[in-house]
């Protein structure tokens, strides 16, 4: 009886649309096609999607405009599939609304662990925000809110205040890449160059508290030239 | 901005080249009127004077980076020539007889040796021009072997199962699916390092530095190698100090997570792949070694000497080669002004080790 998500798949290329559509399907997705922006715009005015799939490069429009009026309009998650590979356009999508990134070539699982991922959060975000919510928990870490302290199997890392702020950002919007900027912004309200230093500096001792191993990160991920992201809850 | 700042520092090392010129014709000038000074009154005389600055406009002509500081230099001389050493002394006098043809000899030379310098410039422009095109023309070769073998299998085993697909027992489809998958994997590689040739052997280096940690950057080649091998044996790590290394951070995971696949795929029995960074003095050093089979000094040799385009041994063809992976490393690590050597180890095995400047040198906003 439940009724199936709808994901929006927006691209032009006839034969990745249709084994990405089965492969949504066969997960249990309901899928809807669109080959161009124009008419994925037209498609969202009918039918909001609870996930969108955009591809970059539309024959009609880029589709970081496609993007830019779906933002203006509605809060549905966007996942972004592009043959682009500069870390550039990475952050600039993703600091303009995009909910992930996925880059040409993917695997089917990777793709689906995009889309889920994707779909939790706007179902989550709205619960997550409630302020009622004081301790996040995911495997063995529990960060409590209220007493600004982050727990690793059951002991205290001892976090600094700054450290706190930074982790918090993270854990709130976990499962999505944080630029730096944004990390910058949310810790010093600054995003200047020196800053910069500063956050990875900061991030590396954070990592060195959180994680066993640095060197296989279970908690906290770097996306090189673009920014962190915490894991899935 | 980027074009920005290579404008600008084109414009600097125009502006250095100018003073340059004007220095080496200046100081020649000099030291030619000083020399004349002091034979002025000797027997050598005033015959040997114009020959010294024929001398000096010709050697300014040849080492000056522009064509017309030569014109300038004859100009200079034949006026120095006027001044101090024709009668009347320390004026400027242009009646004399003779004077004319003077000028007109020193005029040619320095056109003459402008124009071949000239020349010689273009030519060896145009040389070092073919040279990249046959570079290319390798790379093209080398390229389309690697890509034409893959997709022969993919299409191969891909229509087999359409034909047959009523008949065939589903494991062997299924198989020939996963050959087809593993190849179109291999492709995905080919054009990574193929895009990475593009970004290190473009005309201006369109390198992005940014000071990187190389916890970081060494842990996310990890995590792509974990996914990508899931059972290699890689241990990692680095130093207790933090790292920042100006870097195209992009590149360089790109190049550990080859020497890395190397050492996975050409290193034999391998029980164990370290992959590690330290500072060495003013340079990062990171060390990617295996217990592998090691490297036949022969191969070795050939792999670090071959430019960035003769990637493929020819008898390499048939096994999945080295492909351009290496030399496409060597030229990024050369690019980011750091050294790559490879060698065997006493203990078995192969070590890579390659070194990046810590500090950028002539930083750059």
């Amino acid at each position: 009886m439940e009724n199936k998500k709808v994901v929006l798949v927006v691209e032009d290329e006839q034969s990745i649309c249709r084994f990405v559509s089965v492969v949504l399907e066969t997960n249990g997705y309901l899928v809807e096609t669109a080959g161009t922006g124009e008419e994925a715009i037209n498609k969202c005015r009918v039918r909001q999607p609870s996930v969108l799939l955009l591809d970059l490069g539309l024959p009609d429009m880029d589709g970081v405009q496609v993007m830019k009026k779906m933002r203006e309009r509605y809060s549905f998650p966007v996942v972004v599939v592009s043959a682009r590979t500069g870390e550039k356009d990475k952050a600039e999508v993703l600091s303009m609304g995009a909910d992930a990134y996925i880059t040409k070539p993917f695997g089917t699982q990777e793709l689906i662990d995009c889309v889920k991922r994707a779909e939790r959060h706007s179902k989550q975000g709205m619960e997550r925000f409630l302020p009622k919510k004081t301790r996040i928990q995911t495997g063995e870490f529990t960060l409590d809110l209220e007493k600004e302290c982050a727990l690793v199997s059951g002991k205290d890392i001892g976090l600094t205040h700054m450290e706190f702020i930074l982790l918090s950002a993270l854990v709130k919007k976990s499962g999505r890449v944080l630029t730096y900027e944004f990390l910058m912004e949310e810790v010093w309200k600054d995003t200047s160059l020196e800053k910069a230093r500063e956050l990875r500096t900061l991030m590396a001792g954070l990592r060195k508290k959180l994680e066993e191993n640095p060197m296989e990160p279970c908690y906290i991920f770097a996306e090189i030239g673009v920014g962190y992201r915490f894991r899935d809850i | 901005m980027k074009i920005q700042g290579r404008k600008k520092k084109e414009k600097r090392i125009n502006r250095l080249l100018l003073l340059k010129d004007i220095l080496i014709t200046l100081v020649t000038l000099k030291c030619t009127t000083a020399i004349c000074w002091n034979l002025r009154n000797t027997e050598y005389g005033e015959t040997q004077i114009a020959l010294l600055y024929v001398l000096a406009v010709l050697l300014i002509a040849r080492f000056s980076s522009r064509f017309y500081f030569g014109l300038i230099a004859s100009l200079l001389a034949m006026l120095q020539i006027d001044y101090f050493f024709m009668v009347p002394y320390f004026q400027l006098d242009f009646s004399l007889n003779g004077y004319p043809f003077t000028f007109f000899v020193i005029f040619a030379v320095s056109n003459v040796v402008s124009m071949l310098m000239l020349q010689i410039r273009q030519q060896e422009k145009n040389r070092l021009e073919a040279e990249r095109e046959k570079l290319r023309a390798n790379l093209l070769r080398a390229i389309s072997h690697d890509i034409r073998t893959p997709l022969t299998s993919i299409i191969g085993s891909v229509s087999t199962v359409i034909e047959n697909y009523s008949k065939m027992e589903k494991e062997d489809s299924v198989s020939l699916l996963m050959d087809a998958r593993a190849e179109a994997q291999w492709l995905v590689r080919v054009v990574e390092n193929l895009l990475l040739v593009t970004k290190v052997d473009g005309v201006g280096i369109s390198l992005r530095k940014t000071p990187e940690l190389a916890d970081e950057v060494l842990s996310s080649a990890v995590l792509k190698l974990k996914k990508r091998f899931p059972d290699a044996p890689i241990e990692a790590g680095v130093s207790e100090e933090l790292l920042f290394i100006p870097m195209d951070a992009v590149l360089v995971e790109q190049v550990i997570c080859n020497l890395v696949e190397n050492a996975i795929v050409h290193g034999g029995q391998v029980s164990r792949i370290g992959i590690f960074v330290r500072r060495e003095k003013d340079k990062a050093l990171f060390l990617v070694e295996d217990d592998g089979k090691g490297i036949e000094p022969e191969v070795q040799r050939k792999l670090l000497k071959q430019g960035l385009y003769n990637g493929l041994g020819e008898e390499q063809t048939g096994k999945r080669n080295l492909g351009i992976g290496l030399p496409v490393c060597k030229s990024i690590i050369e690019a980011h002004k750091g050294e790559l050597l490879l060698s065997n180890r006493a203990e078995g095995g192969t070590s890579v080790k390659f070194w990046l400047p810590l500090e950028e040198e002539g930083k750059e906003a």
